[in-house]
């Protein structure tokens, strides 16, 4: 049996290198520009915008859209899955009282409960 | 009827795909399409436990016997009281294709103070389906497989997803000791109803919700829900499916500005609500502020309807900056101004009971609460069987006026009189042409604005934003209005 040639291994360590590397992110992979509030023209972002795009597309990041399936009838299904909850929270006031309250999403809900406890009588609903 | 069906040694992130498999016996035993062929029956739902060994509904602790509730571990409880909520969902539905709901106990987020009780709501919605009574608009998965008697979700997905919190009350960093109550009795005490909490939010998951954006008026993938075609612009007369996203915005805000133009709900609001109070001011020192008021009704002392009474609206003033929170027991100077007379007090600082209390001590033959934060009309809560006198809540506005008028008083007189009773023009949550209104606070509370019966109803209903401690676990009239709303779109 022939030895392998250097060659052959290059080629395997660059293949094995491509398929273990993270994939870049679409942020990173895509062309962003910018339109100049002077000029109205394309251009490419400072280091500065880029930086402020970037860390609202992080914060904000937009869910999904939904996939719509037609089915043999003619019939539409979305898949609403997690996002279609509507959550049931409970708040305990300065002075133990609970009120639950219901919000639609799981974000409204990690605010309700986020709040700072009001002390007592403050804006609860038993005082 | 309800059904259990079992799903352990599954991780939470991965039970929906693994759903399928385990619900493959179950749907071809009876339970798929073909079930759509014969008469309609009452409904099944079927309990789908997606919880893995040893956790949630299958968490070993043991429980003592509750309430009616014969599990004899933590988790057999919680199964026991979902099964129970579930089964009084059944009773009222019909439908040959049986609903199955996802349901697992998970750690859900909390903290000290607050924690998220629990979460459910529809896993899929259809349109364009033959039987659709209006075709177009989606339905929820449940509604649209007993309209035209397919399963669409398929064999394997649950059309109703349900999630609960598994720690609260039970660890430190989870709203301490409170729990959630698993009996059947309504006696909850201070702990969370959990059957009344799972009547809401399966029914949320029935179809008690718009699938419509709330905040930006836009509708799932540019079609209504089912849920618009009966929302009404009172001021308009046009529902929601006919307005744009900034005329739905703009009503999703406006105060008693959207009805329920159901017919099943409409026929049972007069059985349903009381009639509304209202507060009536006049006498020669009421100035501008002689006019008739919303109230929010009182839970405890005598019903306004029952006990209509009048007489000389008097201030309690007990702080530095002219308000009176009678929140201790009444000043010589207070007690004289209230004696025989209505008080007027401030909400803060004590529980409205307490306030109440105390200026009943006093001699005060009832008591108008005037808000602290600015808002709409809200009830007044709380328990309190020695109260023999009636209350109202108004509005923070409307307490600024009605102390304006007082300015000029006496240590004994103000010339301003506050007559509370029946209003008979109106029922307390409904509108004046007797259509049930929804709950549309000024400032949006996402997913509470539009989705909730308003917090004015007459008595507390099941689908109000906030659940309430005098809530039944009844879903239909005389008692409540969840289930000829649930007619009326369909089911």
């Amino acid at each position: 049996m022939r030895p392998a040639s250097p060659l052959f291994f290059l080629a395997l360590a660059l293949l094995c290198g491509i398929a273990g590397a993270t994939p870049p992110t679409p942020a990173a992979q895509g062309l962003t520009v910018m339109r100049d509030a002077e000029t109205g023209q394309l251009r490419a972002p400072t280091p500065g915008e880029l930086k402020t795009l970037r860390r609202q597309s992080s914060t904000t990041p937009r869910p999904a859209p939904f996939a719509e399936i037609v089915g043999p009838g003619g019939e539409r299904t979305v898949e609403l899955g997690e996002r279609g909850l509507v959550y049931a929270v409970v708040r305990r006031s300065a002075d133990g009282t609970a009120t639950q309250h219901c919000v639609a999403s799981a974000h409204a809900a990690t605010q309700a409960i986020e709040q700072p406890v009001a002390p007592a009588g403050a804006s609860h609903d038993h005082h | 009827m309800t059904t259990i069906k079992r799903m352990g040694n599954l991780g939470a992130g991965a039970v929906a795909r693994l759903l399928a498999c385990v619900l493959l016996g179950f749907v071809g035993l009876g339970a798929g399409p073909g079930a759509g062929t014969g008469a309609a029956h009452a409904a099944t739902i079927v309990i789908v436990n997606q919880n893995a060994a040893g956790v949630g509904f299958n968490d070993p602790a043991p429980a003592e016997p509750v309430g009616g509730n014969q599990g004899v571990t933590l988790g057999e409880q919680r199964l026991y009281a979902f099964h129970y909520a579930a089964d009084i969902w059944a009773s009222h539905l019909v439908s040959d294709v049986p609903i199955r709901i996802g349901a697992a106990f998970l750690p859900l987020d909390c903290n000290a103070t607050g924690a998220v009780l629990g979460a459910a709501g529809a896993n899929q919605v259809v349109a364009e389906f033959a039987g659709a009574p209006v075709r177009g608009p989606w339905y929820p998965g449940a509604l649209a497989g007993k309209l035209a008697g397919v399963d669409f979700a398929g064999p394997t997905v649950p059309h109703i997803i349900a999630r609960f919190n598994s720690r609260l009350g039970l660890f430190p960093d989870c709203v301490p000791g409170l729990t959630f109550y698993l009996g059947l009795d309504r006696n909850a005490g201070d702990g969370i109803d959990l059957v009344t909490t799972l009547l809401h939010e399966i029914a949320h998951g029935l179809g008690f919700q718009t699938f419509t954006d709330d905040a930006t008026g836009e509708q799932l993938q540019g079609r209504p829900s089912v849920w618009d075609f009966y929302l009404l612009d009172n001021v308009r007369e046009r529902v929601w499916a006919q307005m744009s996203n900034a005329e739905r915005v703009a009503s999703a805000t406006a105060w008693r500005g959207l009805s329920w133009n159901g017919a099943f709900v409409t026929a049972a609001v007069p059985a349903v609500l009381d009639p509304a109070s209202r507060l009536t001011i006049s006498g020669a020192a009421a100035g501008n502020a002689a006019r008739n008021y919303f109230v929010g009704a009182a839970n405890f002392g005598p019903s306004i309807g029952s006990a209509p009474f009048s007489g000389q609206l008097m201030p309690v003033v007990d702080q530095p900056n002219g308000a009176g929170l009678a929140c201790t027991p009444l000043s010589p100077t207070n007690a004289l101004a209230v004696r025989g007379n209505v008080a007027l007090v401030d909400r803060g600082s004590c529980d409205f009971t307490v306030k109440a209390r105390n200026v009943q001590t006093a001699g005060a033959i009832g008591m108008i609460l005037a808000d602290n934060v600015a808002g709409e009309v809200a009830d007044l809560p709380g328990v309190a069987p020695d109260i023999a006198i009636p209350s109202a809540r108004i509005t923070l506005a409307d307490g600024l006026a009605l102390n304006a008028a007082l300015q000029n008083r006496s240590r004994t007189r103000s010339g301003v009189v506050a007559r509370l009773a029946s209003d008979p023009s109106r029922l307390a949550g409904a509108d004046t042409r007797g259509r049930m209104l929804l709950y549309t606070p000024n400032v949006l509370a996402p997913g509470s604005s539009v989705s909730h019966f308003t917090t004015e109803a007459r008595p507390n209903l099941l689908m109000e934003p906030a659940i309430n401690d005098d809530l039944l676990h009844v879903v239909s009239p005389p008692r409540d209005l969840t289930l000829p709303l649930l007619r009326d779109i369909g089911w």
